[in-house]
């Protein structure tokens, strides 16, 4: 279950003001779930997750509580979080072949047969298992996404995070790789966080609309 | 950290070199009797303003007309091999191929048979201030055209040139009406270096500089040998910084009086120009590049196994490996010595490029910095000549790296600074996500993506290294002799033969290196890891 609770960012103005980006008293998303962020752009939609994601917000001010399974994780750093994340283009690690980026994403705890093994398993359920020692940049748009959500989950994530990750596809794989997307998530049972600028895009769970706030 | 390495980088490798140098300038006279002896002064003095003026301008024409072709990416590749053979081998290798008994007349005389003796008034004379303009030119074009190409990247230039050919104009007048004003400014600082390259290089007109009198470089050089009690060493090197201010503004003029003309230009010229001939100097330019370079070498390595060999024959008549034979065992404890300067300064200057890049990188701050340049925009005889006067001519080891390691550093950081800056932060948070610390994600994503880059910083490094004559020769005082040294002091004393085995030599170094490790495609190489 991730929460995040009476979060407010707001953004340094040259005049020493600041200016409220964004507000979010309230909002959790159980496991399976897939909470969907929309708004225009300029709404905070990236803001909001980069700052889930822990990256460092320069020249913003925020506050506000983060957790995930019970546990308070807005002081951790990046990879201590245990959120995945998706994004919706270049996500392959360019200098590294598919399985090197799978194998990457691995957690330590397993060793090297383990993580051949879960590897191997991972692009036989996406049936890319003859793209082992492709570079991403020789792969479809749609294979992308499919390894890129996979190594997502290799990592074993408790919550994953994605930015628009279908808008780089066109229309008909769209739909099926969403679908897809979704499925994954509900099986692993973990909270999803979607931004997208697109409605047909969004989960079945909470939906935020950011566009509001300013009105 | 980050912050902590950087500031030392640029506190050791430019600020230190600048105060090291400076108390030769003011105190080498001991008092009395530092008087400009202007018959000395006058003929070199005006000889190099007249050639730095006339090299830096056709490197300028001839480089932008060639970048119109080569633009913003293309033969990179054969751009940074051309240009990490060191210069005094080029030179060596280009007197064999264009003096008046060279190949390039026996070729002539061969296919023509017009030159049955060496032609008396040949243009390219050996030793001329016409031959050392022609080496000049030619290893300052690739520089030029590498930055060139690292700005045209960051300009959406082809849009403009394809916009303008909409509106009419011919592709050729758009590139110099519409791109070149703003490529300019972006060319400032590396013609600045070119200006003080050509006024300060010591090594090459040595071997094809004019003898009685020298350019003002060499005269220095020669003073310095003098030691005579009115010190005119450093009387040339105040002519030396005063030449360069005064260049310097020359350049500056130059740059800004552009615009205006190329306003008048737009206003009052026709939009194609009614000559129909072109002149396609960059079409063949990466090709004759390379061709010459290779010719370079062959030149070399069939020199140093000839025999005899008469004027009007292409080939030698004789070939004999007794020069390599007996030569051997005295070059290879030279190319250890150069080697392990070089990879250990390239090695120093690479880490120290990436720590000050690094820094930059983090406080996104992207534009390309002056201070760690700048040891290109001093003349390196300057510079050198304090460090000596200050710390003596026997320091050998540490100094000597240093020293290595200043000149190198400004061209890993030339060269590692468009990729290093622009890379996202986007793949050090994808592989944090992944459950990677910061310093792990640096290590195993950032590092690994920049490898080619670093590769290439690291072998422009090695051949900068390998190259220094000036450096090595006054601060070891002659200690520690390098295949650079060595080539020089041969080659100038005229022996060309055995001069080119040494040169072939010193070629190779630095060839080796590339091959190793820019040889193969790396796999990263098609990718852009900018956003």
């Amino acid at each position: 279950m991730l929460r995040i609770k009476s979060l407010r960012i707001s953004q340094h103005q040259q005049t020493s003001q600041q200016t409220l980006l964004l507000a979010l008293p309230q909002l959790t998303i159980n496991g399976g779930e897939i909470a969907t962020l929309i708004g225009p752009s300029g709404s905070g939609k990236t803001t909001l997750l980069r700052w889930v994601l822990g990256e460092p917000l320069v020249g913003f001010e925020q506050q506000g509580e983060l957790w995930l399974n019970d546990q308070r994780i807005d002081h951790y750093p990046i990879h201590q979080r245990k959120i995945g994340l998706l994004y919706q283009k270049g996500d392959l690690f360019p200098h590294l072949s598919v399985k090197e980026n799978l194998l990457f994403a691995l957690p330590r705890k397993y060793n090297k047969q383990q993580k051949q093994q879960r590897s191997e398993q991972a692009l036989a359920t996406i049936e890319l298992t003859s793209k082992r020692n492709a570079m991403p940049h020789q792969l479809s748009g749609g294979e992308q996404s499919r390894i890129a959500l996979i190594r997502s989950l290799l990592a074993e994530p408790e919550a994953l995070l994605l930015d628009e990750p279908f808008s780089a596809l066109d229309t008909g794989l769209r739909a099926s790789i969403r679908q897809w997307t979704f499925a994954q998530i509900k099986q692993r049972n973990i909270p999803a966080l979607l931004v997208t600028h697109d409605e047909f895009d969004h989960g079945d769970g909470p939906i935020i609309n950011l566009g509001n706030q300013h009105a | 950290m980050v912050r902590a390495l950087s500031v030392a980088v640029l506190l050791i490798l430019v600020v230190m070199p600048l105060l090291a140098a400076l108390p030769a300038l003011f105190f080498a006279g001991q008092g009395a009797g530092i008087r400009a002896n202007w018959s000395l002064w006058l003929v070199p003095v005006s000889q190099t303003v007249l050639l730095t003026i006339s090299v830096t301008l056709l490197v300028l024409l001839s480089g932008l007309a060639i970048a119109r072709h080569i633009g913003d990416s293309r033969g990179f590749a054969v751009i940074s091999v051309l240009l990490s053979t060191p210069h005094v081998a080029f030179a060596v290798g280009i007197m064999l191929l264009l003096s008046p008994s060279g190949y390039l007349t026996r070729l002539v005389h061969t296919l023509l048979h017009t030159l049955p003796t060496p032609p008396a008034g040949w243009p390219l004379p050996e030793k001329s201030v016409l031959t050392l303009a022609i080496v000049l030119l030619l290893k300052e074009i690739p520089f030029l055209l590498l930055i060139a190409s690292t700005q045209l990247r960051q300009l959406p230039y082809q849009q403009w040139l394809l916009q303008a050919q909409s509106l009419g104009w011919s592709a050729r007048r758009a590139w110099w009406l519409l791109v070149v004003p703003a490529l300019l400014p972006r060319l400032k600082l590396a013609l600045a270096a070119i200006v003080i390259y050509t006024l300060s290089v010591v090594d090459i007109p040595l071997l094809l500089g004019p003898n009685m009198p020298g350019v003002l470089a060499t005269v220095v050089y020669q003073q310095h040998y003098k030691w005579s009690a009115d010190n005119q060493a450093v009387i040339g090197v105040w002519w030396l910084l005063l030449l360069s201010a005064v260049l310097f503004l020359l350049l500056q003029g130059l740059l800004s009086g552009y615009p205006p003309l190329v306003r008048l230009a737009r206003n009052h010229w026709q939009k194609t120009s009614r000559w129909r001939w072109h002149l396609s100097a960059g079409m063949g330019f990466l090709q004759v590049g390379a061709g010459l370079s290779l010719l370079v070498l062959a030149a070399l390595l069939m020199e140093s196994f000839a025999g005899a060999r008469f004027y009007p024959a292409l080939w030698p008549q004789q070939w004999q490996a007794s020069r390599w034979l007996t030569e051997w065992p005295y070059i290879w404890p030279l190319l250890l010595t150069s080697g392990w300067l070089a990879l250990i300064s390239a090695a120093l200057a690479t880490a120290a490029a990436i720590a000050v890049l690094e820094h930059q990188r983090r406080t996104k701050n992207r534009s390309m910095h002056w201070l760690p340049l700048l040891m290109l925009f001093i003349p390196q005889l300057v510079l050198v000549l304090g460090w000596q006067k200050l710390a003596g001519a026997g320091s050998s080891g540490p100094m000597l790296i240093w020293s290595h390691v200043v000149f190198c550093f400004p061209y890993t950081y030339l060269v590692l600074h468009g990729a290093w800056v622009n890379v996202s932060d986007r793949w050090l948070y994808q592989a944090q996500s992944l459950g990677y610390s910061y310093r792990q994600a640096w290590w195993q994503v950032l590092l690994p993506m920049l490898k080619h880059a670093v590769f290439s910083a690291f072998a422009v490094a090695f051949s900068v290294s390998i190259a220094q004559y000036l450096p090595t020769l006054w601060l070891a005082g002659g200690t520690l002799p390098t295949i650079t040294t060595e080539a020089v002091s041969i080659a100038s004393g005229g022996d060309w033969r055995l001069a080119s085995l040494y040169a072939l030599m010193q070629a190779l170094l630095p060839l080796v290196m590339f091959t190793l490790l820019l040889g193969r495609k790396t796999k990263q190489q098609a990718i852009d890891v900018a956003h």
